[in-house]
């Protein structure tokens, strides 16, 4: 056991190597979040006054929040990403899993050249396609409006889903299938009762990064949607920061509000994702 | 069904190609071809110029850091300690925030006046003054990538130590009889189980980072004075802040032959990977 060996290796080695470097790592990757938080429930007074401890909060207060809702767009802004997002992952979901399942199964010509051209459409990066996307847009009248963002998110997300499922349809023996057919199933059949269910965790980890993916989003948006009104969180909220000076605190408040569903869906499937990340993208 | 997804993609490309050949202004329609003006004109172009480099440095600078902080941070996790699961999912957070969302907090912890970073430096007297971190040129590019880093690191950490619980322990207890001390367990056993995982995750954060927008624009617009300009938050600007979409497009199509390279170099390992 490596484990055993470097603790025999002594008690100073074991606070080098892991509790010095864990402590440093722990505090970087959390203390933006904990000033996040923190700033969240400050009153304006406390975020410039140069007295006081900044790290802590003398007066905790929920007027960032209340003024977030009442006082500007977020409310719309929140509904509007929640909207496309869901609808996009639905939609990309359902038809790469179609088009994943026939380029896993079905032969047909071109096949080869179909699989390679979906992960390039996938890895070919967004910020050369979005001025023509926004000159197609415009010609279909989609320009400014949450459709748009729909039909735009999913030009990135169908291609990555279809490429993530292919490889867990793929792993679904055909025998399986098979032994469906000769009990009398249909086509259909065999591919909603045996093999998606078979499949499930990868239909579950193209779910979640098509969610991520389009709850994420920022340069579609900002280029396609003007108005205030049909615009998501994360274009609405970084416009709020030219509005008023000292605004930090309903940033923050938006932050943490526009963070918690993430937080609260990745948590508990933590373990499924990153081995979804590795068995899609790096374990190929 | 996959030749719509296709066309998708296809189309805008082709789009993009006709586009920067053409004197296009934002409004409808295909305006005026002009052949090669916009790709001649741009190598003289001083922003332009500069943004080609901030990109490559941007890139640069955001695999190797997050390679090696990534690597780092997988062999601390990778020891068995009370409280790892917990541990894991602590440092997981920057990768779950939204990134718009990280860029703002970084932006208020940078800030020159109000900024936490700025306090907590001025208090334990390591510098004498506040710091505009995001106020002069290379120090900007400098605090953007970081921020960039704080976000990927977690990402390359755990794809690492997936890797690492993969490798057998044999290995290691042979490397030992052998004579092997620490580094050369991890260099002989450690790293070239890794190899695979390191060259797939480095090429894909190459590729994504080339085209990065959110964190730059978000935080300081490309600015001050296009210092940090990448080649994507430019493009944004000349097309819609300055209206020539015909040169816009020429402006991001710039970098595509290295895109392209390194989306064929990794398209060739993921799919040698598969088999």
């Amino acid at each position: 056991m490596s484990g055993a060996q470097r603790a025999s290796t002594g008690r100073i080695s074991r606070i080098l190597l892991l509790y010095v470097p864990l402590t440093l790592f722990l505090l970087w990757a959390m203390f933006p979040v904990y000033w996040m938080l923190i700033t969240a429930i400050k009153p304006d007074a406390e975020l410039t006054s140069a007295r006081g401890n900044p790290l802590w909060v003398a007066a905790p207060t929920l007027k960032n929040l209340t003024g977030l809702f009442g006082e500007t767009n977020f409310p719309i802004w929140f509904r509007n990403s929640a909207l496309v997002s869901v609808l996009t992952t639905l939609l990309s979901v359902v038809v790469s899993s179609l088009a994943a399942y026939s380029l896993a199964r079905l032969r047909f010509r071109g096949r080869w050249l179909i699989s390679r051209g979906v992960l390039f459409s996938y890895l070919v990066p967004r910020t050369i396609l979005f001025i023509p996307l926004f000159s197609i847009l415009q010609f279909l009248r989609l320009t400014d409006s949450l459709a748009g963002l729909v039909v735009s998110y999913l030009t990135f997300m169908v291609p990555f889903c279809t490429w993530l499922l292919v490889g867990y349809f793929a792993s679904v023996p055909k025998e399986v299938e098979e032994c469906g057919l000769i009990d009398g199933c249909t086509r259909a059949q065999v591919l909603f009762r045996i093999t998606v269910p078979m499949a499930a965790p990868g239909i579950i980890t193209a779910t979640l990064f098509s969610f991520t993916l389009s709850w994420n989003e920022f340069l579609y948006p900002l280029v396609f949607n003007t108005s205030s009104l049909r615009q998501v969180v994360p274009v609405g909220i970084s416009d709020l920061q030219y509005g008023d000076v000292i605004i930090w605190g309903k940033i923050m408040a938006a932050g943490v509000v526009f963070s918690l569903p993430l937080i609260l869906v990745y948590y508990p499937i933590q373990r499924y994702l990153v081995g979804g990340m590795t068995a899609g993208a790096v374990k190929g | 069904m996959v030749l719509i997804i296709v066309g998708l993609v296809a189309y805008p490309f082709f789009t993009a190609f006709m586009m920067s050949m053409s004197d296009q202004f934002v409004g409808p329609g295909y305006k005026g071809f002009v052949g090669l003006k916009h790709y001649l004109a741009l190598p003289s172009d001083f922003v332009f110029r500069k943004a080609i480099s901030n990109t490559f440095v941007w890139a640069f600078l955001s695999v190797v850091f997050k390679l090696g902080l990534g690597m780092l941070l997988a062999l601390t996790l990778n020891q068995k300690f009370p409280g790892a699961n917990l541990a894991k999912s602590l440092v997981l957070l920057p990768w779950v925030i939204p990134t718009p969302i990280t860029s703002l907090v970084w932006l208020w912890i940078l800030n020159d006046m109000f900024g936490v970073l700025n306090f907590m430096l001025l208090k334990a007297g390591l510098i004498g003054a506040p710091i505009a971190w995001l106020g002069s040129g290379g120090l900007a590019l400098l605090s953007v990538v970081s921020v960039n880093i704080w976000r990927g690191t977690p990402f390359f950490a755990l794809s690492l130590l997936a890797g690492l619980k993969n490798i057998p322990e044999a290995q290691y207890e042979a490397a030992t009889i052998d004579g092997a001390g620490k580094l050369q367990s991890f260099l002989f056993v450690t790293l070239p189980n890794l190899t695979y995982v390191i060259l797939i995750a480095s090429l894909l954060e190459a590729i994504w980072s080339l085209g990065d927008f959110s964190i730059v624009y978000i935080m300081t617009k490309g600015g001050p004075a296009g210092a940090t300009h990448l080649i994507s938050t430019l493009s944004y600007e000349v097309g819609f802040l300055g209206g020539n979409l015909g040169r816009a497009v020429a402006v991001s199509l710039y970098p595509l032959p290295v895109i392209a390279l390194l989306i064929v170099a990794v398209t060739y390992f993921m799919e040698r990977g598969r088999e």
